[in-house]
């Protein structure tokens, strides 16, 4: 069966380091002063929550997970030397305090991380659908648990994030050759995994996800 | 338009990479797509997770309320760290033998600032200053830069700054029963909660008032105001009357390179760059917390005769006055009055989502999803369309 395939990923989040006064805001920052980093976390906080929630699955411990990064952030930003846009800078915390967070081996089973029951049946669904949505998220999750941290993280930042490779490379603090090459070896992998799995992405389009 | 044949590696850098498409990649990479199994697969799969992560965000995703736990957390952190920073001043300025007063309260930028103790026992020590290090000195309730070359010291007991020579701006938070008071040698100025410039020979007031002594305690000037400067060869200016759109006279000389002066003589409209410049004298204010100010200059901007794009970046800037009041109401009509007169799709991108999310904020599900299917309607490829699409699951999920 051959469907129209919808072929535009995200682009990079670039608009909230473009705001006006984002300069001035920055400088603030560096300073510590309160009022500044308010406006700063607020405006990237939905997006360092999403990245934290992508990497290490949504666990129960993620709001403390997002707690740290910020609190990093603050204790940091006077650090912060604008050789990379902020929220590239940002996301590169949460990613070290994501790694930290893996490598405790706090990170659940792959099932552990998917929504409850009750959470899906809060969205509305019927109960074939709360059934075939937890399905067909269970297959996503062994796939992405499968690969090691260091490709995962490669492919969520990269690909499922649409972050460009040099932003990725400096969110991982790796060089921009090893993000590259993280990345295609996670595609590869998953590529290869999707061989012996064809019908899942198929029937994922055909689901209500 | 050539469309191309392209091998799969091509194809996939090409679909995972959309800023530098074209429209000719487009179709390049969707013929391509027709023709390969491989590739068809793996953008299968790869919307299957972005599709599945969307979900699950839109499902479990942290409420507002969680967000904003955690910013509150992040922030309290701040307070604590600047309060450490007072309270380690206080100590090493009580402690005579502790001479590097200056070290404890420069925040990080200690690297960028030379310090110089200048003499032993009990007097406090000296430090240089420079307008070259964007540092900031902490004390007690005072932040204080440099303009020009600056040495000074600080007695915590008197709470008094001790400019020796140089130039400084000095920010004071206003605390009931709490002075501030900066002596030179020649006068000294006494302030509870201000905004002010201080060289050697002259005070000028940006912001609150001050009263300027003389050594022996004479009152050299009771009152001085915000907008008057005072000099030691006599000239005292009163606070110039308020300003005009046509007629303005600003001056913010709160940060060494941050100063601005702008001049409209007659009564000749503002010219654009002085209408940027307003624009971010404002956003540099609410950089600095001081929505009073920056609505101020905001509501000048647009008593005269703004253009549209000007227009929508001063009801941008309003929205943020309005978010550092608390007032995510207000914060949410300026947004919005923003997003419908911005000629850049950024800008306008940038406002309307601002908009839903300040409604939301404000606790108005139905004027939050209605502005953010406005946002998905209007920006179909916008920016924060994942963004507006989550957070509207989560309104209609609630």
């Amino acid at each position: 069966m051959k469907q129209t395939l919808a072929i535009a990923p995200p682009k990079s989040p670039t608009a909230l380091d473009e705001v006006p006064g984002g300069d001035a805001l920055i400088d603030a920052c560096r300073r510590g002063e309160r009022a500044a980093l308010d406006v700063l976390l607020r405006r990237h906080t939905p997006s360092i929550e999403r990245t934290l929630a992508r990497l290490v699955g949504h666990a129960a411990d993620r709001q403390d997970l997002l707690q740290r990064t910020l609190i990093l952030a603050v204790r940091q930003f006077p650090t912060f030397r604008g050789e990379s846009r902020v929220s590239t800078w940002l996301i590169g915390i949460a990613v070290n305090v994501a790694r930290d967070h893996v490598r405790s081996g706090a990170r659940q089973k792959a099932l552990e991380l998917l929504p409850s029951d009750a959470q899906l049946a809060q969205s509305g669904s019927s109960p074939e659908h709360v059934l075939r949505d937890r399905q067909l998220l269970g297959h996503i999750e062994r796939h992405l648990s499968a690969l090691s941290p260091k490709k995962r993280f490669a492919y969520i930042l990269g690909v499922l994030e649409g972050h460009p490779v040099e932003e990725v490379a400096r969110m991982l603090s790796v060089p921009v050759m090893t993000a590259k090459s993280r990345i295609f070896l996670a595609r590869r992998e998953l590529r290869q995994r999707m061989r012996k799995d064809p019908a899942l992405a198929e029937s994922l389009l055909e689901s209500s996800l | 338009m050539t469309i191309k044949t392209l091998n799969c590696g091509r194809a996939m850098r090409l679909y995972l990479n959309s800023q530098s498409r074209s429209n000719a990649d487009q179709e390049s990479l969707a013929k391509h797509l027709e023709g390969c199994a491989a590739c068809r697969q793996e953008v299968l799969l790869t919307q299957a997770f972005r599709a599945s992560h969307a979900r699950r965000d839109a499902i479990v995703g942290l409420k507002a309320n969680a967000q904003e736990r955690a910013i509150s957390a992040a922030l309290e952190e701040a307070s604590t760290t600047e309060a450490a920073h007072h309270s380690e001043a206080a100590k090493s300025s009580k402690y005579g033998g502790a001479r590097v007063l200056a070290a404890a309260v420069v925040l990080a930028a200690v690297a960028a600032l030379v310090v110089r103790v200048a003499w032993p026992g009990s007097e406090p020590s000296t430090f240089q200053l420079s307008p070259a290090a964007p540092a900031v000195l902490k004390f007690a309730q005072a932040e204080v830069r440099a303009l020009s070359p600056a040495e000074a010291s600080w007695n915590s007991e008197d709470a008094t700054l001790h400019l020796k020579s140089g130039s400084i701006s000095v920010s004071v938070d206003p605390k009931p029963h709490k002075k501030f008071r900066v002596l030179t040698p020649r006068f000294s100025v006494e302030v509870t909660g201000t905004r002010f410039v201080v060289t050697s020979d002259s005070v000028s007031v940006t912001e609150g008032h001050v009263r300027i002594r003389a050594v022996d305690g004479t009152v050299l000037a009771e009152q001085l105001a915000a907008g008057g400067r005072w000099s030691l060869n006599g000239t005292e200016e009163k606070s110039p009357p308020p300003l005009s759109p046509t007629q303005a006279t600003i001056s913010t000389t709160a940060r060494p390179n941050e100063a601005t002066s702008l001049q409209t003589p007659g009564a000749s409209a503002p010219t654009p760059d002085e209408m940027d410049a307003w624009l971010k004298a404002a956003a540099r204010f609410i950089a600095d917390g001081n929505a009073g100010q920056a609505r101020k200059l905001l509501e000048r901007v647009l008593a005269a005769a703004p253009t549209g794009a000007e227009k929508a970046r001063a009801q941008l800037l309003l929205g943020d006055c309005a978010r550092l009041d608390g007032n995510a109401v207000g914060a949410s009509e300026h947004y919005r009055q923003s997003s419908r007169t911005a000629t850049d799709p950024s800008e306008g991108d940038v406002a309307l989502f601002s908009a839903a999310v300040a409604a939301a904020d404000a606790k108005d599900r139905v004027r939050a999803k209605t502005l953010f299917q406005s946002y998905l309607t209007r920006y179909p490829k916008g920016t924060l369309r994942r963004e507006a699409k989550l957070r509207l699951a989560e309104l209609q999920a609630e």
